[in-house]
C-alpha cells in the first residue's frame, strides 16, 4: 500500500475534456496527474513509461480502439488499474470493459470528489 | 303476313333478259357491301338471292363448327308460318349433304331426292329446288337455298349461275361482316382488358407510392370492387409471425364486415380455406354454404347471394386473403376468377412491399437514433463534462488567484459557445430526410445557405444542373447526405472561414467536393478526427458505388472527394 499520492494518466480523444481532468484532478493533493492523451498507441506506451498506477480511459472512440486499449493496459508489466470513465452508457460495453480487467466503470456525470475517491479505492 | 306474299307473281308477262338480270345481281352484290353487320349481310343475301331467281322461298344456312347449323334466315315464310314449323333445319338431310358438297344442287322435285329426311311437322310443302354453297378460300361458310321457282317448273342454269355468282359476292361479305365483328369483338375486349391493365396497373402505382398499409388496401379494394362492380369487399392479412388472419379492412355499400370473427386460422372458415389452399374459392349460394353460420346475420340480410375469395400471394406466400360479395347469383366467369387471382397477386406483392417499407423506415430510424446518440457522445456530452469539471475546479479557486480563475471562467464560456455551435450543427444534420429529392441543386443550395447562416463560415456552391439532372435519386441523397456530413466535420473540427461545394462532371464521373480553408491535420489521423462522420460519408460513398478520397495536411484545409462513374448509374 502505498501512501503517496496515485499516478493517473488519462486518455480521452476529446481535447477539452482531457484538459478539464487533467486541471480539475490536478487541484488536488490527493491524486497526481502524470499525463494525458487521445492518441491510442501513444497511451499504451505512455501509461508503462510514466509508470501510471490508474489509468482513466474513455472507451468510446472513433477508432474504436476502446475495449482494445483497457485490454492492452492490462498486458503493462506493472499493470495500472483501469477506471473506465464514458458519455455514454452500454451494458454490454460495461461487461466487456470489466472482462477486459477494468477495475470500474464511471458516467462522464459523476461527481469530481466521488471520481477521486473511485481512483483512491482502487489503489489503496 | 299475307302482304308478305311474293310480288314476282304478277311479273310473268315481262321476262327479263339475261343481261337485266346480270344488272340486277350487280345492284344486289354492291347492297351486300352496305351494311357491315353480319345479321344484315346475310339478310340482304338471302332477299337477293330469292328476287333474282323468282323463288318463292329462299334460305340462307350458316353451319357452325359442329355438324349443325348456325343460322338458318329464311326468305317468302311469314313469321306465323315460321312459327308453325315444328323445328328449324337441324342440318341432316339434304341440307346436311348440301353442307358437305362445294357442288350445286337443282332438283325438279326435292321430296324425291333420295337424302331429303322430310320436312319437320307444319313446314309448307315445297318442290323445286336450287342449292348453291358458299364457300371462301375453299372453305364452305354457308349455303343458299331456293325453293318453288315462280313461272317454272324448274331453276334453270341460269337461275344458278346467278346464284353462284351472288354466292362469292355473298362469301366475300360474309367473311367481310366476320371480320367486321370479330375486329369489334376484339375492340370490346381490348378495352376491357384496358381496364383490367389500367388497374393492375393502378395498384402497380399504389404498391410504388409508399402508403400506409391500411390506406393502401383501401384504395385498392376500392378498385377491385369497381372493376367488378361488385357490392362489397374485404382483406384478411396474415399477422407477420402469426398462423391466423386478421381482418385488416372491409369496404362497400353493406355490411361491417362478412364473417361474424375477425381472426381465421389456417383451413378455417372460407378465408382460412383459402388461405390453406392458396387457391380461390367462391359461392353463388352463399345462404346455402358450409360457411353459412359464420356470417354476419347482416350480409345475407342485405341480398348478398355470392362471394369469391383469392389468396393474395407474395414470394409464394399466401399474406392475405381477398374476398368480393355480389348481390343475388351472379355466375362468375372462368376469366374473372382468373383476372381476380391475377390480382390477388399484385395486392400481396403490394402487402409485403408495403410492410417491407415499414420495416426498413423503422430500421432507418433506429439507425438514425444510433447515428444521433453517436453524435452526441461524439460532442455535446463531452464539451458539457469539460465545462462542468472546469467550474468544479473554479470551486476549489477560492483562495487562488484572479487569473487563473479569470481564465477558467473564459474556458467554461468557450466551452459553452461550443455546446451552442454543436447543437446548431446537429439541427442542420437531423433535417435531411426532409428535403425534397426532385430539385437537387435547390436542396444543395439551401443545404449551403443554412450552413452559412448557422457556422458564419463563407460558403460557396458550384453545381451542374446537367449533373444533377443526370443522377438518380438514390444517388441524390447519398451526396446530399455527403455533403452534410463533410460540412458538419467542418463545423465541428476545421475553425475554417470558408467552404467550398461543388458538383461537377469529370472524365464521366459525376464529382462532388466539399473543400474547406480549415486547420486541417496529418492524414493519419483522418479516422480519429473525423470520427463518426467519416465511417458515414464512406458508407453512403459505397452505397452508391462512388469512390471517396479525404485529403488533408495541417494548416492546408481539409478536401473530401466524391466520385461516381456516370455509366454506372
Amino acid at each position: 500500500m502505498s501512501t503517496a499520492a496515485p499516478r493517473v494518466y488519462i486518455i480521452d480523444e476529446h481535447e477539452p475534456v482531457r484538459h478539464a481532468l487533467a486541471g480539475r484532478l490536478g487541484r488536488t493533493a490527493a491524486v497526481d496527474v502524470v499525463g494525458d492523451t487521445g492518441d491510442a498507441a501513444e497511451a499504451v506506451r505512455e501509461a508503462d513509461t510514466l509508470k501510471a498506477d490508474v489509468v482513466l480511459v474513455e472507451i468510446k472512440r472513433g477508432d474504436g480502439m476502446g475495449l482494445e486499449l483497457v485490454r492492452q493496459l492490462a498486458t503493462i508489466r506493472e499493470a495500472p488499474k483501469v477506471v473506465v470513465l464514458t458519455s455514454y452508457p452500454s451494458d454490454w460495453e460495461e461487461a466487456a470493459a470489466r472482462r477486459a480487467g477494468a477495475e470500474h466503470y464511471l458516467l462522464k456525470e459523476i461527481d469530481p470528489e466521488e471520481l477521486i475517491q473511485h481512483i483512491l479505492a482502487c489503489t489503496a | 303476313m299475307p302482304e308478305k306474299k311474293p310480288r314476282r307473281t304478277t311479273s310473268k308477262p315481262a321476262q327479263p333478259t339475261k343481261s337485266d338480270r346480270i344488272r340486277s345481281l350487280h345492284r344486289a352484290t354492291l347492297s351486300l357491301y352496305a351494311d357491315l353487320t353480319l345479321e344484315g349481310t346475310l339478310r340482304r343475301i338471302v332477299q337477293a338471292a330469292r328476287e333474282l331467281t323468282h323463288a318463292r322461298y329462299a334460305a340462307l344456312g350458316i353451319p357452325d363448327n359442329h355438324g349443325g347449323l348456325e343460322t338458318f334466315l329464311t326468305e317468302g315464310l311469314g313469321q306465323e308460318e315460321v312459327d308453325a314449323i315444328a323445328h328449324p333445319p337441324v342440318g341432316r338431310g339434304l341440307i346436311g349433304e348440301m353442307m358437305r358438297t362445294s357442288a350445286s344442287v337443282r332438283l325438279p322435285d326435292l321430296s324425291a331426292h333420295p337424302r331429303s329426311a322430310g320436312f319437320p311437322e307444319g313446314h309448307p310443302p315445297m318442290k323445286s329446288f336450287l342449292g348453291v354453297p358458299i364457300s371462301a378460300f375453299g372453305r364452305p361458310v354457308g349455303q343458299l337455298y331456293l325453293t318453288d321457282r315462280i313461272g317454272a317448273e324448274v331453276f334453270s342454269e341460269e337461275d344458278q349461275s346467278l346464284i353462284e355468282m351472288l354466292a362469292a359476292h355473298a362469301a366475300a361479305a360474309i367473311e367481310n361482316a366476320r371480320l367486321y365483328r370479330q375486329i369489334r369483338d376484339r375492340e370490346e375486349e381490348v378495352t376491357a382488358r384496358n381496364r383490367e391493365l389500367e388497374l393492375v396497373n393502378s395498384l402497380a402505382t399504389a404498391v410504388s407510392s409508399a402508403m400506409e398499409l391500411d390506406a393502401l388496401l383501401a384504395e385498392m379494394l376500392d378498385r377491385v370492387i369497381d372493376l367488378f362492380d361488385a357490392q362489397a369487399g374485404e382483406v384478411f392479412l396474415k399477422a407477420e409471425d402469426e398462423k391466423a388472419y386478421g381482418l385488416a379492412v372491409h369496404r362497400g355499400r353493406v355490411a361491417e364486415a362478412f364473417w361474424a370473427a375477425s381472426r381465421f386460422r389456417v383451413g378455417e372458415g372460407f378465408v382460412g380455406r383459402v388461405a390453406a389452399s392458396g387457391k380461390a374459392a367462391w359461392t353463388t349460394q352463399l345462404g346455402d354454404a358450409e360457411e353459412t353460420h359464420r356470417l354476419q346475420p347482416s350480409v345475407l340480410a342485405s341480398g348478398i347471394g355470392t362471394m369469391v375469395s383469392v389468396p393474395l400471394k407474395a414470394r409464394a406466400q399466401v399474406v392475405g386473403v381477398m374476398s368480393l360479395a355480389f348481390r343475388g347469383n351472379r355466375p362468375l366467369r372462368v376469366g374473372e376468377i382468373g383476372l381476380l387471382e391475377a390480382l390477388g397477386a399484385a395486392v400481396g406483392v403490394a402487402v409485403e412491399n408495403a410492410r417491407l417499407y415499414r420495416q426498413a423506415r423503422r430500421v432507418a430510424v433506429l439507425e438514425e437514433r444510433e447515428r444521433i446518440a453517436m453524435e452526441l457522445h461524439d460532442g455535446i456530452i463531452q464539451s458539457i463534462y469539460a465545462i462542468g469539471l472546469t467550474l468544479d475546479s473554479l470551486k476549489t479557486m477560492e483562495g487562488s488567484d484572479r487569473e487563473e480563475r479569470s481564465a477558467a471562467l473564459a474556458r467554461v464560456i468557450e466551452g459553452l459557445n461550443a455546446v451552442i455551435r454543436d447543437i446548431r450543427t446537429y439541427i442542420l444534420d437531423l433535417q435531411p430526410s426532409r428535403v425534397q429529392m426532385d430539385d437537387f441543386g435547390g436542396a444543395l443550395r439551401r443545404l449551403t445557405n443554412e450552413f452559412r447562416a448557422n457556422t458564419t463560415v463563407e460558403t460557396e456552391l458550384l453545381a451542374d444542373p446537367k449533373v444533377a439532372e443526370t443522377i438518380s435519386d438514390s444517388v441524390r441523397l447519398a451526396m446530399f447526405h455527403i455533403s452534410q456530413e463533410a460540412l458538419a466535420n467542418t463545423a465541428k473540427h476545421a475553425q475554417a472561414s470558408r467552404v467550398w461545394v461543388s458538383l461537377r462532371r469529370e472524365d464521366g464521373d459525376a464529382v462532388l467536393q466539399v473543400i474547406d480553408n480549415g486547420r486541417g491535420f496529418p492524414a493519419d489521423e483522418i479516422p480519429t478526427r473525423l470520427g463518426h462522420g467519416l465511417s458515414n460519408i464512406v458508407e453512403r460513398a459505397r452505397g452508391i458505388g462512388a469512390q471517396v478520397e479525404i485529403a488533408s495536411s495541417p494548416g492546408e484545409g481539409t478536401t473530401v472527394t466524391v466520385r461516381l462513374p456516370l455509366d454506372s448509374e
